[in-house]
């Protein structure tokens, strides 16, 4: 029987298993590629210039939103995408829940190599426990069993489907690329301590405890399950990182403690208010000489217009209600107003360090940044990941 | 979509019944599905033949809505 992962929190599916798996990622593909590129012809071949004549331009991503809502090719990319991702979390979850006891069981074996600290008195903030984010049934804190891992084990298993190889082998890509380009950006930059905030199963976390073997490595995330989840896997995969349960908006941790803290897709799930805590206290626990350095979806401002209603989709349909106010923002005042200077800001479109290698990556670093259609998104032609971040001076 | 689970259901026993018959006939063919590995070939007939039916279903879809937003401007006709 095939199994669904390299390390040893994997689960065995079985040949209806894969089947599912592989029907829906291939609708996930088929909606964001044949049916996105529908509807952006009919904006542009239809709607757009219908406005344009009717005196009425569309000049903002929400205008474009109300005016393509009762188009058919707007409506039937929403339907079938909400519906793709629902099944997501539908075929990968019977072989979550056949081998759950195992898992668990796996997961609370002593640790070897890192170490996990939960904090059960923890509070949950309520943009957590009140939004099944991502339609993902119990998103990542719900506990169904002791020592559950289930929230854990699901999310791994659905990127498979969820981002149809496009993450990377390891679903790494993002943490691999953010922490290649900090090594051969800057050479001299040699950290010795790391901090992954939001690290949900450490996916991202790992590349960093690779590029920089040297330095520890600290991922913090509120969800005990995923929190669980990450720590087995790390030490499955032999990769030593101290998972901590705490809250990245008011972090149990010494100022000055880190070199780098790195976050990766973790700001957009966040209220705005809660954003603007995660970054002071990012700059609080950050070194002088230290650097904040984390990847998100690149800033409406830099964005063309359709782009910026195409991507933010997800703040109206996926249960991602933070996204487009997150987008909104000048990413650059966010920082200066958690205490970074604002000639320390840096930020850069990266090509994915795993696909394409580290020679083409390294000549890539040198280049200008590209804002297009293929920044921030998922797509098999070259996905472009946005990194921003600040040094602390 | 009821008519579409019913020939769902119609193929899932079609499927039970084949492998009830093969194993009778001494062949553990659920066991054999399970371990068999497809080639590059087979893979690659099988992803094609998944993005065909997710393409026609959707083109089918697509033509159904199309068909209903015509009658609505019928509707709404001058009287």
């Amino acid at each position: 029987m095939n199994r669904s992962h390299d390390h040893d929190m994997a689960v065995s599916l079985t040949q209806h298993d894969r089947s599912r798996r592989a029907f829906v990622a291939t609708l996930r593909s088929h909606v964001l590629q044949r049916m996105a590129g529908d509807l952006r012809q009919h904006f542009e071949g239809t709607v757009g210039p219908e406005h344009e004549k009717s005196g009425a331009p569309l000049e903002s991503p929400e205008a474009i939103h109300e005016a393509l809502k009762p188009e058919l090719p707007f409506k039937a990319y929403s339907s079938v995408r909400t519906a793709a991702q629902e099944m997501v979390f539908d075929v990968v979850s019977d072989a979550v829940d056949r081998e759950l006891e195992t898992l668990n069981e796996r997961a609370a074996q002593p640790a070897k190599k890192g170490s996990l600290t939960l904090n059960p008195a923890l509070p949950l903030p309520k943009s957590v426990t009140g939004i099944d984010v991502h339609l993902s049934p119990g998103a990542y804190h719900e506990e169904r069993a002791d020592n559950d891992v289930s929230a854990g084990a699901v999310y791994d298993n659905s990127i498979d489907v969820f981002a149809f190889g496009q993450f990377g082998k390891r679903h790494n890509d993002i943490g691999a690329t953010l922490s290649n380009y900090l090594r051969l950006k800057f050479p001299e930059f040699v950290p010795t301590s790391i901090l992954d905030c939001g690290c949900t199963i450490g996916h991202n976390t790992l590349p960093w405890a690779e590029t920089y073997p040297d330095a520890e490595v600290t991922a913090i995330d509120v969800a005990a399950p995923v929190l669980r989840y990450a720590h087995a896997r790390a030490e499955s995969m032999g990769v030593p990182v101290d998972f901590r349960q705490m809250n990245a908006t008011a972090m149990d941790l010494e100022d000055e403690q880190f070199d780098v803290v790195f976050s990766s897709m973790f700001m957009h799930e966040l209220p705005l208010k809660h954003i603007q805590q995660y970054l002071k206290e990012a700059f609080r626990v950050l070194k002088p000489g230290g650097v904040l350095w984390q990847m998100e979806l690149p800033p409406m401002n830099a964005m063309p217009l359709y782009e910026n209603f195409y991507m933010n989709w997800d703040t109206y349909y996926n249960n991602e209600p933070y996204y487009g106010t997150f987008r909104k923002q000048d990413y650059r005042r966010l920082l200066t107003d958690a205490g970074f200077a604002a000639d320390d800001f840096i930020e850069a479109t990266m090509p994915r360090y795993t696909f394409i290698g580290e020679a083409a990556f390294a000549e890539s670093i040198h280049s200008d940044n590209t804002f297009d259609t293929l920044t921030g998104r998922m797509d098999p032609k070259g996905t472009r990941w946005y990194g921003f971040g600040a040094w602390k001076r | 979509m009821l008519r579409l689970t019913s020939e769902v259901s119609a193929l899932s026993e079609r499927l039970y019944l084949t492998e009830r018959v093969l194993e009778a006939q001494g062949l553990n063919v659920a066991n054999e599905v399970e371990r068999y590995a497809l080639s590059e070939a087979e893979e690659s007939a099988l992803s094609a033949e998944r993005q065909r039916l997710i393409e026609t279903v959707l083109a089918q879809l697509g033509a159904s809505a199309q068909g209903a937003e015509s009658i609505e401007d019928d509707a709404g006709g001058p009287s």
